[in-house]
């Protein structure tokens, strides 16, 4: 049996990132000479990826490190493998209008489970959720590189 | 209405045996860098292989801050995740046949193309020395963790 190990095309590359609901945020841990590694839920917009992010370690490390993050999604399917990493550096989101995008598209991606554990927390009570999301920051990649491979 | 709780160490470890995939990261030229890798756990460590590239010349620069990340992520309310702190190690050929072993039992596509790739001649094998191992899980109210 012949393997192939192939090259994604950036307009592959893109769609995989559009299209994919986890991913992984890959950043240098704020205490350790280590990387820092969590699951995000994240929206990829006119070459930027969004995502919400509360006080914690991951907000820590993305302030700590903002050049260089990564964000790498894959999947096996049975039939083959992908895997795609995209790198740019790290904002928070001042603005309101692209917050209030971004916001839009997360919820349309993921029909309000993006920010499930916000709800979560909020016990469903919505004056309790909008301060919880307002509290959290919203922050962007700009994508500078990406790369990607089919095994199969 | 479910709730986000702390896997065990117990809890994480049958995580990491029953997925046998995840995302190795490393840092590479002080840049993070991460890659999907198939492992075997064995004890407290996760033994794979890998060719000569960028993956391990990072692991052998920087053997001590090795991350592996496991998820099984159906959706936002039913995901399972495992983190691994730990120190890279290059392992013994004995090592081979039992990652063989695992490979062959498993039925995705890129388990055979890892079988093709670990008998070549310039396959590596390695270890990460489990440090520290951390997991959490969307338990469903309806339900509960999915075994």
């Amino acid at each position: 049996m012949n393997s192939q190990d192939i090259t994604l095309e950036r307009s592959e590359i893109f769609q995989l990132l559009t299209q994919t609901k986890a991913g992984r945020l890959v950043t240098l841990d704020p205490e350790r000479d280590e990387p820092y590694v969590v699951p995000v839920n994240f929206v990829t917009l006119s070459r930027s990826i969004y995502f919400y992010t509360e006080p914690g370690r991951k907000l820590a490390a993305l302030r700590a490190h903002p050049t260089g993050v990564a964000l790498e999604i894959d999947h096996d399917d049975g039939i083959g493998a992908w895997s795609v990493m995209a790198t740019g550096d790290y904002r928070p989101v001042t603005s309101r209008r692209e917050r209030s995008l971004a916001t839009a598209g997360l919820l349309a991606k993921y029909r309000g489970q993006a920010v499930a554990p916000m709800w979560q927390r909020a016990k469903g009570r919505w004056p309790e959720f909008l301060r919880a999301l307002a509290g959290a920051e919203m922050g962007a990649i700009r994508i500078r590189r990406v790369s990607g491979r089919r095994w199969g | 209405m479910g709730m986000i709780r702390p896997l065990s160490e117990e809890e994480s470890l049958a995580v990491l045996a029953e997925l046998g995939w995840g995302r190795l990261a490393v840092v590479s030229d002080g840049r993070p860098y991460a890659v999907p890798m198939l492992f075997h756990l064995a004890g407290r460590a996760l033994t794979f292989y890998t060719l000569p590239g960028r993956k391990l010349q990072a692991l052998r620069e920087h053997p001590s801050g090795v991350v592996v990340e496991a998820d099984d992520i159906d959706s936002a309310t039913s995901w399972r995740s495992v983190i691994v702190n730990g120190r890279f190690e290059e392992s013994p050929p004995e090592d081979a046949a039992r990652l063989a072993e695992s490979f062959r039992e498993r039925k995705e596509r890129y388990a055979a193309i890892a079988l093709e790739q670990l008998a070549s001649p310039d396959a590596i094998f390695g270890r990460i020395l489990i440090e520290q191992i951390s997991g959490r899980a969307y338990v469903s109210s309806q339900s509960g963790l999915r075994e």
